[in-house]
């Protein structure tokens, strides 16, 4: 990854160029999704083209603009502190694909893999 | 009356039919049955069609039609739901493989609503593949036909419901709209569709593709239908913290032919290159028409047109890649049958459920949220929609509508358009800013090709505006003939009628 | 060791709150439900599902901002957080990472070195995971949603500790602070507080940070402790070696006192954060900050006052019940029952403190219930029984929250006070042991001790001991004149 970090500081110009081997690789595991060879070919091409696209993006001056993530200014929605769910877990577990003992059924999980930051 | 003359009734007629008890709710669902048993098996509309279910509820409107306990404009109407809403007890499958045998235990708040103002549910059309795609071909379940030529897409994402509506296969349906997938269709359909200001229906039970663009609204015959399908669909829901408590909903109120005095405007930039000529043509037409009717109209420079498709295309993958994250094999839809370990499932399942545009769309989002890009790619895509906002915000303080086409063309023959994603991407052109900035918009049919395929007139309105542009479509339909598909009008017959050999006949 | 080396350890806290429901659903979070009892389409991320912002959340976390003397953020939003784990069901978590709901506050220690400031970096409000459940049989792992989505706060320190010790006093304060403000019971065993330990080394006298690592799963304050001191000599070692130090996430097994790497191929760590289409941003004015400021609890010093006015307490005992906010509110519960607030601080500050210690457990362990407490000092207090026997009693409160009433009754342990059966034992004890009485006669009054035990014995420990002396001098006495 030490690649493409350094690929990282480089502007975006031709960001196309950006899509290697690795990169393909890098996302895949993110994206947690498994491409055959020609798959990846075809990524590559695809990623390294609408890349080059959005870069037209960077013909715009956005200096001292506010990212916008909400289109209109609602805030503060909340519900109170009150339970109003009460067991359901027949119908959550109808649509599962394996069930055990009342839970979901997955492959064994390895303690020292786990990712969840809060543990 | 015959089953075919109940058909041509648009939803509105139809529930009037109903309450004077010269159609009953049976006979609409028949007249809507009978038709997808002639000419389903060609349109491939529908992912899933639930007769039994539909004559239950029929039943059931009925006693509470006859009883008046239901009054609603729209009571004893079938509808189709395009299937990316939550149906309980119903298959979701957002055609995907990855969906196949998904069976909700709720039902999306739209829907909800649809039900308590006396809707059938008469099945789940079929779509772009979770909503990505603009031709209803990356759908799991086969491609969907036009109705106007069998030969061309209807559209997409919602290609399913604007293809249902336009074949007589249901009276409307819902579809929803990310990046246009309500009003391109409908354009490419010949019927009209309108894409609500975000917030105005709950999206609750909606399979999000990108939450923070997606919406739900309506594909019907014309704009009368469209104004009561979204009076009945828009509420405020607390499920939804997105969800607008909005006053102004008495949407139906608008449909008055008139347009005397109200200012609309052209952009420029909507009608550079790549635009059809005879959608120009078509387009600046219905914009004559709508001057001669008493409106002010005038030519202006939107501007940033042009960023809106990467802008678009950056963030709504980005919030895809997340979205569609909880489909990995644990608690819902398809696991894949060998697997070693479990990151190993979680690859395989979403490596074979999704399909190539979907994983693209997730590689691609995946890549703008990652650490070192996050930047320059999903904040710049952020302010670029700042700036989006600013320059409709600016356009709305002189003009109360704005006018132009709901697509660069007319529906693409099937097979063409994936071939090259990112050429299919810019046919987005038209579409895309409006949801960036959370206007409504309306597509209504404005004419045919020649080829005789249809062409839709896009009216976009200022936020919350949405009577606006109801009133200047209902005025612009009241000037014109609602003009059927062939499919709708001769049945299987139309199925057989191919303009294309007609074309080379001439 | 050739070089002198500084520990530098920053921690990161995840405290569960004590919220009706979970942050973003309408269900419990009670403990302990059946496995997946407690969900709903949007705490097991069905499609098409929709968070909601329990407000009951923001409370607490600004609650335990301003105890920890943050600036609130006003305009805040959260942010996902992307990584697949099954017990994510969203493969997201709904976190804040660009504008955490509290900034920049401090907590004030005190240890054997005297008084620190530590800095608070950062408080953030997020949704706890499922459960997974290793399947015995099975090569397969079960997954219990009920936990997720129970709201988490993370309290994230500055890197300004040094020592186990210092570390231990930081969480000490901020769990008594957090139980004080009633927003969590933070218990460590049970998970609702969690610590994760950044810690580096550096030559000492050295401004600049070394590479640090972060530790996870540790479940007590001494877990914590081996694992710093661990973690400590480790990089040491490394350095001392000429080893680099990679910064990465390892996890401490406590029972075999080592700690191992967390890493996997499939482990990218790059969390694409961005911030949560589903939810508004969080706009908090200064007249909810005023009103929250307003609803602070009664901290510590305020109550150890109290307690030396009202209830007439020692500074010891004041002290030492407020250490615990558990103590405390035990304290004025079963003193409210019995009105006797002395003998509750006794028997808060003897037995109950010596079997805390024996059972290796913290106060809020404590299991009895304060009425049980205050029924045994209303029978030692009417005399009902003596001593020993309320001892006795009390380690099966303390063990087993028995009734001590039907208890005492049952084991007929109450003390006898008929005089004619003490009478009819003692005169038998006196004729068992005229050796005893011999030596008493004769002048030797420690004799009498012996007597005393004797007759307790006989009686089972019932007798009431004041009537047993009386009656004994009174016959001795007897027994020499007549």
């Amino acid at each position: 990854m030490e690649d493409l970090e350094k690929k990282q500081q480089t502007n975006c110009k031709n960001s196309g160029n950006l899509i290697s081997d690795e990169t393909i690789e890098y996302v895949g595991i993110l994206a947690k999704l498994d491409l055959s060879p020609e798959e990846k070919e075809q990524a590559k091409k695809d990623m390294g083209e609408m890349l080059d696209y959005i870069d037209k993006l960077n013909e715009l001056d956005t200096a001292g603009v506010e990212p916008m993530s909400h289109v209109f200014p609602v805030n503060n929605v909340f519900r109170e502190d009150v339970v109003t769910n009460g067991d359901d877990r027949e119908n959550m577990l109808k649509n599962a694909p394996e069930v055990k003992n009342g839970s979901y059924q997955v492959p064994k999980t390895v303690e020292g893999e786990r990712k969840d930051p809060c543990l | 009356m015959s089953l075919k003359e109940i058909r041509k009734f648009t939803a509105v007629q139809l529930a009037e039919k109903i309450k004077q008890k010269e159609v009953s709710v049976l006979e609409a669902l028949q007249a809507t049955l009978e038709q997808i048993n002639q000419v389903e098996a060609s349109l491939n509309s529908y992912v899933t069609v639930e007769a039994e279910g539909a004559m239950q509820q029929a039943a059931e409107v009925q006693k509470k039609i006859d009883s008046g306990e239901l009054q609603s404009p729209l009571a004893g109407v079938p509808v189709a739901i395009k299937d990316n809403m939550c149906t309980e007890g119903l298959l979701t499958t957002c055609s995907s493989k990855i969906l196949e045998n998904f069976v909700p235990t709720y039902t999306a708040e739209a829907v909800l609503n649809l039900r308590q103002a006396g809707a059938v549910i008469l099945g789940k059309t079929n779509m772009d593949e979770f909503a990505m795609g603009s031709t209803t071909e990356t759908s799991a379940f086969g491609i969907t036909r036009n109705p106007w030529n069998l030969e061309h897409v209807p559209g997409g994402s919602s290609g399913g419901s604007c293809a249902a509506v336009a074949a007589q296969e249901c009276f409307y349906a819902l579809g929803s709209d990310t990046g246009g997938s309500i009003r391109q269709p409908s354009s490419f359909c010949g019927v009209t569709g309108l894409k609500p200001t975000y917030g105005t229906v709950s999206r609750y039970g909606l399979i999000a593709y990108g939450s923070s663009l997606d919406q739900i609204g309506p594909v019907a015959k014309d704009v009368t239908d469209c104004a009561a399908i979204l009076e009945a669909i828009t509420s405020y829901d607390k499920k939804d913290s997105t969800s607008l408590n909005r006053r102004d909903t008495d949407f139906t109120s608008a449909l008055k032919r008139d347009v005397t005095g109200m200012k609309i405007g052209i952009p420029r930039d909507y009608f550079g290159e790549g635009l059809e000529k005879e959608i120009k043509e078509a387009v600046l037409a219905a914009a004559k028409t709508l001057e001669k009717q008493g409106a002010i109209v005038e030519e202006f420079d939107l501007s940033l047109a042009e960023y809106a498709i990467p802008a678009y295309y950056v963030i709504a993958c980005a919030e895809a890649s997340s979205n569609l994250a909880r489909f990995d094999g644990v608690k819902y839809g398809y696991r894949s049958k060998e697997y070693e370990g479990l990151h190993h499932m979680y690859k395989k399942s979403r490596s074979q459920g999704f399909g190539p545009e979907v994983k693209r769309r997730i590689m691609l989002g995946s890549f703008v949220l990652s650490s070192g890009y996050y930047d320059a790619y999903y904040l710049k895509a952020l302010r670029t929609k700042a700036l989006i906002k600013q320059a409709f915000d600016q356009a709305f303080e002189v003009y109360d509508v704005i006018l132009g086409p709901a697509a660069p063309t007319t529906a693409p023959v099937i097979g063409k358009s994936l071939q090259d994603p990112l050429k299919m991407y810019l046919g987005d052109i038209y579409t895309v800013s409006v949801n960036l900035a959370g206007l409504p918009g309306i597509s209504v049919p404005c004419g045919l090709d020649g080829k005789g395929l249809p062409i839709g007139l896009q009216l976009i309105g200022d936020c919350f505006q949405e009577k606006k542009i109801i009133q200047a479509a209902y005025t612009f339909e009241q000037t014109r003939e609602r003009q059927l598909s062939p499919v709708a009008e001769n049945g299987e017959a139309g199925l057989k009628r191919q303009p294309r050999e007609q074309e080379e006949k001439v | 060791m050739s070089k002198e080396y500084e520990t530098v350890i920053g921690l990161e806290v995840h405290v569960e709150l004590a919220t009706k429901t979970k942050i973003f659903c309408g269900c419990s979070t009670a403990f302990g439900g059946a496995p997946n009892t407690h969900t709903c389409p949007v705490c097991t991320g069905m499609p098409g599902s929709l968070p909601v912002l329990n407000k009951k959340v923001v409370e607490y976390a600004m609650a335990v901002g301003l105890a920890t003397n943050c600036s609130i953020t006003q305009y805040g939003k959260f942010d996902r957080k992307n990584y697949f784990y099954p017990d994510n069901p969203q493969n997201y978590q709904i976190s804040q990472l660009y504008l955490p709901i509290c900034r920049n506050g401090s907590v004030e220690i005190e240890t054997s070195d005297g008084k620190k400031t530590i800095g608070i970096h950062e408080i953030h409000m997020e949704e706890d995971a499922g459960k997974l459940i290793h399947d015995e049989w099975e090569e397969c792992s079960l997954v219990d949603y009920n936990r997720s989505g129970v709201p988490l706060i993370e309290i994230v320190s500055e890197p300004d500790m040094r020592s186990a010790q210092e570390v231990i006093a930081y969480l000490e304060k901020l769990r008594m602070m957090i139980q004080y403000l009633g927003v969590s019971d933070c218990k460590l065993n049970e998970g609702s507080m969690r610590a994760d330990v950044n810690l580096s080394v550096r030559e000492a006298g050295s401004i600049q940070l070394g590479t640090r690592t972060e530790m996870k799963n540790l479940n007590s304050f001494k877990a914590i402790a081996r694992a710093i001191e661990n973690e400590k000599n480790r990089q040491i070692d490394l350095l001392e070696e000429g080893k680099n130090i990679i910064q990465e996430t390892r996890r401490w097994d406590d029972i075999k006192e080592y700690s191992y790497a967390m890493r996997s191929k499939e482990d990218a760590q790059d969390y694409r954060y961005f911030p949560e289409p589903d939810l508004v941003p969080l706009v908090i004015s200064d007249a909810w900050i005023a009103k929250m400021k307003e609803g602070q609890p009664e901290f510590r010093t305020e109550k150890m006052e109290r307690y030396k006015q009202q209830y007439g307490l020692p500074d010891y005992d004041a002290e030492i019940i407020t250490g615990s906010k558990y103590l405390a509110d035990f304290f004025e519960a079963a003193t409210e029952l019995c009105q006797k607030p002395k003998k509750v601080s006794n028997w808060l500050m003897g037995e109950t403190m010596r079997l805390l210690k024996e059972r290796e457990m913290e106060p809020e362990e404590i299991q009895f219930s304060p009425a049980n407490l205050a029924k045994l000092i209303a029978l030692t207090e009417e005399g009902s029984i003596n001593s020993t026997v309320a001892k006795e009693v009390f380690e099966k409160i303390f063990d087993e929250d028995i009734d001590p009433d039907s208890y005492v009754k049952e084991h007929g342990l109450k003390t006898v006070n008929d005089e004619g059966e003490l009478r009819s034992v003692i005169e038998q004890v006196l004729k068992e042991n005229p050796k005893s009485v011999e030596d008493y006669r004769n002048g030797k009054e420690k004799a009498i001790g012996f007597l005393v035990g004797q007759t307790m014995k006989a009686m089972k420990g019932k007798a009431n001991p004041g009537m047993v002396n009386q009656v004994l001098k009174e016959l001795l006495a007897r027994e020499v004149f007549g």
